[in-house]
């Protein structure tokens, strides 16, 4: 080609080369200024947090007196995860099945419901604490973990929905039509070919859903109420981890509260990473294109 | 005075070795209450007495049931006196083996939490409003409980000073109304003659959160200064109990932990803080101009000199701002526990109100030796009757729940 | 086996396309089982909805427009308006858009023009790490280190160009508008540079490569073809991210000053429509209070189905119009 149009390859004048060296110097620029707070963050919280990571602070409950140094977050660490695992049930088998009745049946009511998940993705997350209160909190009579994870589900429900949504979309023709051509009923084909093809599609939206669960206060606020006691009850006010580091990482009348929490924010951070990391080498394993085979 | 402290240093200790023998399988009857008439002292050489020679009644015992509940007791509600009742959670699960779970919210959210049962019992530093009552007619009545007094102090972040600030209420509120910008305004500087003040901008910080912290301070307003009633207005006791206030000037933060943070960050910073959160930080707080004329220091003594009013209403609902006992602190508050009257009406169990009215036992007794190494004044002697005949009404269907 | 056409019932859909009448099937049962999950999410999320607007109504009815207009919250006094709580979302989130979408722009150009995919693609899941902190541990890191290290500049710049222009000027505590907007711009920036990524990745290569073969830099192919053709995702990106930052409720309330006023500058300490609802409706136990605040959340929502609906349609676009240059 270049032997054919000489004439076309004028040499690019300096003012140009100039101004592209002075744009790949702002987006370095913009970046390294995008990371610097990261690191910061990071070496902060590290710092704060690190000194208190031995054994018994992911074993023991926090001392009842609050002054008092020692103890752990125990009971935060399990009703986070307890919180989350219940919202993950709740969540992911109504968001697959939403997901599915937006692509299977289509037309007008899969974009109305659409757009109601889309309203629900929208929600921010202390108004979600509102509805729940009113909806669970008030009703049952007490605040509670079980209305913890109701909050939380919601929250995760439209990550669930969009990310299974996108991967059914995904799912390549061929695959379709040579179930049909084998005689396969819809729903048999849901369960024996889709779901397992988009399987880790779905499973990368889980982790990014609970990722963000996981992390969330304001949800947890009017819900949970927050618990100084271990407890396995859904029934009784919980403790979170995002509770914990909201309401005792500023007590400078208590440092030993406050170290605690500040451990709490390490170990939640480490928490939300791992999820993050591992939700995204999954997506990078199977991305198309990359060779999966599929 | 003296009186009050060796009696109750009496009474506390008699119960302390009682309770050291009552295991919690116990389930003995409470004891008789105390008896108010002065008797010559059969001396017992108690630490807690410190001078010889004055009269001690003797102490009265009181063992306590401990029963169990279904689960944890809940309460919500105040950051004042969090510290306090955070302690008092730790020691009764020693002593008897319940759990029970404080979440300091704030009082408005104490007060909420109480009107709509969603807890055992709230926590606030404002008694409860006729409105306040009202709303919740359909659960019962309340029944409030003062346990503890506290001082909110005038905390500041100033360089260079040796002694506390000395301030009186109409420079405080000059302060908090934002007419006052600078702390060499004249109006300070004439209340501390000597004192070399900085022309730093002062940086006022308030509480963003419903607050009976809040309360106690602008009730303290209220009374005091003439001039902040017009400005501000909030306080009125009548009209509303002044947690949320419509602060002219100034940054709000969330909790006493947050005010002191914010204190402490700004140079030329102050706010209103407990006495505790001052003290833990080591933050200076003025000195404060009370109802009988004299410049008063925050501490326990000034504290319980405040509290100790000669006669207390039957409903409990009083203030002790602006107090005009001789040294008493005036920016002091009460801090009350709420309940309800009738706790057949909101409470699942009869074993789960026994468990509460237990605690509220305690608290009104042994509780209150937790209360001095946290700057919290205790119970006068002179309330305590009517405190504990708070806690008898509480029944059962009728039934009282406390023989 | 003879195929029988029901040519009277003949409307097909993907699983039935002759149209014919089945008896109960497994399929028939997915489907409803599936429109059960759908119509009982879209009844709970209808009740919610109503459920908050019944709750606001005292509210709206007593004040009318005015909830909205009016620029005075006193609980105290029963006097509710909602501009100043507008006005500080409006505010941090104009500042954070400001702030995040040149940068996230900056990033994606770099990720995928600038740089080798080996190390492209570390630097790509280092911004995107930005959104896994979260809310309350940014809220934190912001009251702690941020508002100190930025209130010498705050100062300054009140001291200076702030004695001409109040809404640079004073007063200057630290906890603003302006730290909450830094805060919120941190948490959106990956948004929108992941978004943003996607889009320039998406650009036809035949025109990319049509500029390269003219002689044009990598600059000329950013200027000339991929801004262009990624208009529309870009806008899509922003969106998504401006509809986060109206949401954020945590990490502003730590930093933003919590005060229920319209402040003069940037500088002012101020509240947003969700901080405040976190601040105050546990307690909220003066007559309409918590109406209020339900009221709130109301609006809040409904600025948020707006700028996310904006972002969908925009981004459906995008996607067809995408499909087309291919």
């Amino acid at each position: 080609m270049a032997a054919e149009y000489p004439a076309l390859l004028k040499p690019t004048s300096r003012g140009r080369r100039l101004k592209a060296d002075l744009v790949v110097l702002l987006a370095v620029v913009a970046t390294v200024v995008a990371l610097i707070p990261l690191a910061s963050v990071f070496l902060y919280i590290v710092g704060q947090g690190a000194g208190l990571l031995r054994p018994e602070f992911f074993l023991e409950d926090p001392p009842g007196d609050l002054s008092a140094a020692g103890g752990g977050i125990r009971n935060a660490i399990a009703g986070t995860l307890e919180m989350t695992a219940l919202a993950t049930l709740m969540a992911v088998p109504l968001g697959i099945l939403i997901a599915i009745f937006d692509t299977e049946v289509g037309g007008r009511a899969a974009t109305g419901t659409r757009f109601l998940i889309d309203v629900l993705a929208a929600l921010p997350s202390i108004v979600v604490g509102i509805f729940v209160y009113s909806l669970v909190v008030v009703a049952q009579g007490h605040f509670s973990g079980f209305a913890g994870s109701v909050a939380l589900a919601v929250i995760m429900l439209p990550l669930i929905v969009v990310s299974t949504e996108e991967m059914l979309r995904l799912i390549p023709k061929p695959i379709t039509e040579g179930a049909r051509a084998l005689g396969l009923r819809r729903w048999r084909t849901y369960l024996s070919v889709f779901i397992p093809t988009a399987l880790s599609g779905i499973f990368t939206g889980l982790l990014l859903a609970v990722s963000r669960a996981v992390g969330e206060t304001a949800p947890l606020l009017f819900t949970a109420l927050g618990n100084n006691f271990f407890t396995a009850e859904l029934s009784e006010p919980m403790q979170g981890m995002p509770l914990l580091i909201y309401r005792n990482a500023l007590n400078s009348a208590y440092p030993a509260a406050r170290d605690r929490a500040m451990g709490a924010a390490l170990v939640l951070i480490l928490i939300v990473l791992a999820f993050n990391l591992l939700g995204r080498w999954l997506v990078a394993r199977r991305k198309p294109g990359r060779g999966s085979g599929r | 005075m003296l009186n009050g402290y060796r009696r109750f240093g009496a009474m506390a200790l008699a119960a302390a070795m009682f309770a050291a023998a009552c295991t919690s399988a116990g389930a003995t009857s409470a004891a008789a209450p105390a008896t108010s008439a002065p008797a010559t002292s059969a001396p017992t050489d108690t630490p807690a007495q410190t001078a010889a020679g004055a009269s001690t009644t003797p102490a009265p015992v009181y063992t306590y049931r401990c029963t169990k509940a279904d689960g944890q007791l809940n309460g919500a509600g105040a950051t004042f006196p969090y510290p306090l009742y955070s302690k008092w959670g730790a020691d009764y699960n020693a002593k008897c083996g319940v759990k029970l779970n404080y979440q300091s919210i704030g009082s408005g959210g104490g007060v909420k939490g109480w009107q709509q049962n969603t807890v055992d019992f709230g926590a606030s530093d404002a008694f409860l409003l006729d409105s306040e009552i009202q709303a919740a007619a359909a659960n019962g009545e309340p029944v409030e409980i003062p346990v503890a007094f506290g001082a909110v102090v005038i905390a500041y972040n100033l360089k260079g000073l040796t002694a506390p600030l000395k301030m009186t209420a109409d420079i405080i509120a000059g302060i908090f109304d934002g007419k006052t910008k600078s702390w060499n305004d004249p109006a300070i500087a004439a209340v501390n003659p000597g004192v070399t003040l900085p022309s730093t901008e002062i940086s006022v910080v308030h509480r963003s959160d419903g607050s009976g912290t809040t309360s106690i301070f602008t009730t303290y307003l209220t009374l005091a200064s003439p001039s902040w009633v017009t400005a501000v207005g909030a306080g009125d006791p009548k009209k509303s109990a002044g947690k949320t206030v419509e602060w002219p000037v100034g940054l709000g933060a969330s909790g006493n932990e947050g005010v002191t943070q914010g204190i402490n960050q700004t140079d030329g910073g102050i706010g209103y803080i407990e006495l505790t959160y001052a003290l833990a930080n080591k933050i200076p707080f003025a000195d404060v101009k009370n109802g009988a004329g004299t410049f008063i220091t925050p501490s326990l003594d000034s504290v319980k000199a405040a509290a100790n009013l000669s006669t207390y209403p039957a409903d409990l609902r009083f203030n002790l701002a602006n107090s005009p006992a001789a040294a008493g602190y005036p920016i002091t508050g009460s801090t009350w526990l709420i309940v309800y009257k009738d706790l057949s009406k909101v409470m699942k169990s009869q074993d789960r109100a026994n468990a509460l009215v237990d605690y509220l036992w305690w608290a009104i007794h042994e509780g209150q030796s937790d209360s001095a190494a946290l700057y919290y004044g205790s119970i006068p002697a002179g309330l305590l009757a009517q405190d504990e005949a708070a806690v008898k009404s509480i029944n059962w269907a009728g039934q009282p729940l406390l023989p | 086996m003879a195929i029988r056409i029901d040519s009277a019932g003949a409307s097909g859909s993907e699983s039935n396309p002759l149209g014919r009448r089945r008896p109960l099937n497994g399929d028939v049962i997915f489907k409803l089982v599936a429109g059960a999950a759908a119509a009982l999410t879209v009844t709970l999320i209808g009740l919610m909805l109503l459920d908050s607007v019944k709750a606001a109504w005292p509210a709206f009815e007593r004040f009318g427009p005015d909830f909205v207009t009016g620029s005075r919250w006193s609980p105290s006094f029963t006097i509710y308006g909602a501009l100043p709580f507008i006005y500080g979302t409006l505010l941090t989130s104009a500042i954070a858009l400001l702030l995040a979408v040149p940068i996230a722009l900056l990033v994606a150009l770099l990720v995928t023009e600038f740089l080798p995919p080996r190390i492209a693609q570390p630097v790509a899941v280092a911004v995107d790490l930005l959104a896994a902190v979260p809310s309350v541990v940014w809220g934190l890191w912001g009251l702690l280190v941020l508002v100190p290290f930025m209130r010498p500049i705050e100062r300054g710049i009140a001291a200076g160009p702030g004695q001409f222009i109040s809404f640079l000027g004073p007063p200057t505590p630290g906890p603003s508008y302006l730290v909450a907007a830094v805060i919120v711009a941190l948490m959106i920036v990956p948004i929108v540079a992941a978004v943003s990524r996607e889009v320039f990745a998406a650009t036809p290569r035949l025109q990319r490569e049509a500029v390269l073969a003219l002689g044009g830099t990598r600059w000329d192919v950013i200027r000339r073809v991929v801004l262009p053709i990624g208009r529309t995702g870009v806008m899509a990106a922003v969106l998504l991210g401006l509809g986060r930052a109206i949401g954020e409720t945590i990490a502003v309330t730590m930093v933003i000053g919590n005060a229920p006023r319209i402040g003069p500058s940037i500088f002012s300490p101020g509240f947003t429509l969700a901080s405040v609802i976190a601040n105050e409706f546990n307690e909220a136990t003066e007559p309409l209070h918590a109406e209020a605040l339900v009221g709130l959340g109301v609006v809040l929502l409904a600025m948020a189905v707006i700028v996310n609906g904006a972002g969908v349609a925009v981004r459906r676009r995008f996607e067809r119009s995408a499909e087309r240059g291919r």
